[in-house]
């Protein structure tokens, strides 16, 4: 009897504990839920991320001082980077990376924001191409900006520095972006304000001497009054010279022929940039060559 | 030898021509007289010079040829005193009496002009043409318009002969056209080229070229043109009050200037009849005086003020008939200095300003 009672007391007793423990297990599945998924959905990206060295430029340790900086660019602001270096692919540069960041799936994680420098030793080009958002956070002019940093470095074949250089332009483009900011040129290369202020003051400076050289010359030349008269129009007769032969002959034409440059219209090897289709998809990019 | 002394018909005083109104005026009793009003009464006051001694057994010294080259001696009518004045002087005012002196002799025969024009500036509108003269300045050192004086204002009627000449030349230039075009691929350009010929005369009237050595010709260019529509006839009536010289380098002797002017109005005038052509090229010249033309000889007003500044002279001159002043100014090397600073400074601020701005604005 009193075993019954047990069993009936704890039948009864069964359904307030599996309540408070159904409470106690929803509310800690979704507490974990709710801290978990932004790492579960951000931390999402996409493996093609990295360095591809096909050309064996880069040493193992700078690849992978690379691939940390990508790595840390992932985590941090959910962008995927690849740096990739060929030979010559005989074909459009910009299209070439896009399709490579297809293949490879560079900017397809939950934000979808990409971007491929792609760079051809052997012809001396180096591409920024982007997809996603990154697009328009990264226009034009901010591409080129980060095209003329890294190429001070290409020139003097600091590959690493030059790779380096792209990396952490796209990092201040990212932590600004990340504020809620847009990114302008002066954000990225170049001197900081206070820098371009000391060198437009140098500039100004040695431009201005010249203007300053014309106004005090000319000044100087209303104190010199005692100059001779150049000629004799004083004396002539207002209708000038009468002509008593006049004569031209044409004696001919010489004609020179220049072939105009295409414009390219992919951007490749000749250099330039704007938005592209690869794939159905739509991707920007800029071309150098250095 | 005779000088003149124009004396007024009311109190005997000296009469000069005034400028300003264009008469001989007495600046005592304050009589005015048309130049032909005095020409009819004055040539009777011309006066020999006397060669008595009032001393006895004193014989004065007479001046040889050889003891003065380039001076002569003349007796002022109004006081007698003995002027001792350049060979060249025609007339000029007694330093003792201040009287007006004319020396008609120095303007006789050959060395007679055939033109005068009269004075029209007055002693007091040269001053001021001066000051005005050093307005808007910058580089003028200040202490040059508050401490210099000026030395002399002189008003001389500086001999010039006027040539009258006819140049013909002949010139060839190549001109040049170019037209650019597309077609297909490519990019033309046609350049085609022409072979241009003038030839052609100009006749020139009165080309002054000062006839004094001792004067600048420069300075004498400078002030130049006058106005020949108020040529007169030479009367030695317009001298009085007034330097004047004859000349003494002869019109061969400067024709070598008036070519070369002559010929740089030629280039320039001709140039002007070549047109339609995108650049055009001189080939050859060749000018020719056609021929020898007309000499006269005239009188010209120029006023000459002299000033002193830091022991150097500075020398103007202003057309006595015009106002035209000329006159080269020192340049104070601070004030440049100040004056460059003060354009420099602003500029690169403002430069610097403008970067500024155009950087913030994303533009660069």
């Amino acid at each position: 009897m009193g075993r019954r009672e047990d069993l009936r007391a704890s039948r009864e007793a069964q359904p307030v504990l599996s309540g408070a423990f159904q409470k106690i297990l929803l509310i800690i599945c979704i507490c974990f839920a709710v801290l978990c998924s932004p790492a579960v959905l951000w931390a999402a990206p996409s493996e093609g991320a990295g360095v591809y060295d096909y050309y064996g430029l880069l040493d193992s340790r700078e690849e992978e001082e690379l691939d940390e900086i990508l790595r840390e660019l992932r985590e941090e602001y959910q962008f995927d980077g690849a740096v990739l270096i060929t030979d010559d692919v005989w074909e459009d540069d910009r299209h070439y990376a896009a399709e490579f960041m297809q293949e490879h799936e560079i900017g397809y994680g939950r934000e979808k924001n990409g971007m491929c420098l792609f760079h051809q030793p052997d012809s001396r080009s180096i591409t920024v191409v982007f997809r996603g958002m990154a697009q328009e956070t990264f226009d034009q002019e901010v591409q080129d900006v980060i095209l003329d940093d890294c190429i001070e470095y290409l020139r003097e074949d600091d590959f690493y520095q030059a790779y380096r250089e792209v990396l952490d332009d796209l990092e201040k483009g990212l932590k600004r972006f990340s504020k809620g900011k847009s990114i302008r040129p002066m954000d990225l290369g170049g001197p900081g304000m206070g820098l371009f202020l000391l060198y437009s003051l140098a500039g100004s400076f040695l431009v201005m001497a010249i203007p300053t050289f014309g106004i005090v010359w000319f000044q100087k030349s209303r104190m010199h009054t005692l100059v001779p008269q150049p000629n004799a129009d004083f004396y002539a007769p207002e209708d000038g010279v009468e002509l008593d032969r006049e004569r031209d002959l044409y004696v001919r034409t010489a004609t020179t022929r220049t072939r105009i440059p295409k414009q390219s219209s992919g951007g490749g090897n000749g250099g330039g940039g704007g938005n592209f289709k690869a794939g159905g998809e739509s991707f920007s990019g800029s071309s150098r060559k250095y | 030898m005779a000088v003149l002394n124009y004396k007024c018909p009311n109190c005997s005083a000296g009469l000069t021509f005034d400028g300003k109104t264009q008469k001989m005026v007495c600046e005592f009793c304050g009589s005015s007289f048309s130049v032909e009003e005095v020409e009819k009464f004055a040539p009777q006051e011309a006066q020999e010079e006397s060669e008595t001694s009032s001393w006895e057994d004193f014989q004065p010294e007479e001046w040889g040829k050889s003891d003065r080259p380039g001076i002569r001696v003349w007796n002022c009518p109004s006081c007698g005193a003995e002027i001792i004045g350049e060979e060249t002087e025609g007339a000029r005012k007694c330093p003792y009496c201040d009287n007006p002196m004319v020396m008609p002799e120095q303007f006789s025969g050959m060395y007679r002009p055939d033109y005068i024009i009269p004075f029209k500036k007055t002693k007091k509108e040269a001053v001021a043409a001066l000051k005005k003269h050093y307005l808007g300045k910058p580089l003028l050192p200040k202490v040059f318009k508050d401490q210099h004086h000026l030395e002399e204002v002189q008003a001389v009627y500086v001999p010039f002969w006027l040539f009258d000449l006819e140049a013909a030349g002949r010139f060839r230039y190549e001109g040049i056209n170019t037209r650019v075009y597309t077609r297909g691929e490519y990019q033309y350009t046609d350049t085609s080229f022409f072979n241009i010929l003038r030839s052609g005369r100009m006749a020139f009237s009165k080309i002054p070229v000062d006839g004094s050595k001792k004067i600048d010709d420069t300075m004498m260019e400078a002030i130049e043109p006058y106005d020949y529509g108020e040529l007169e006839p030479f009367q030695a009536t317009y001298l009085s009050g007034y330097l004047a010289n004859k000349y003494d380098v002869e019109p061969d002797e400067l024709t070598g200037r008036v070519h070369e002017r002559i010929e740089q109005s030629m280039v320039h005038s001709m140039r002007k009849t070549v047109f339609g052509y995108q650049e055009v090229v001189p080939v050859n010249r060749q000018v020719r005086i056609s021929r020898k033309g007309h000499v006269s000889y005239c009188l010209l007003p120029v006023w000459f003020l002299n000033t002193r500044w830091k022991g150097k002279t500075y020398s103007f001159a202003m057309n006595g008939q015009t106002g035209k002043l000329i006159g080269d100014l020192p340049v104070g090397k601070e004030l440049m200095v100040q004056y460059w600073l003060r354009w420099h400074i602003p500029l690169t601020l403002a430069g610097t300003a403008g970067l500024a701005a155009l950087r913030l604005l994303g533009v660069i």
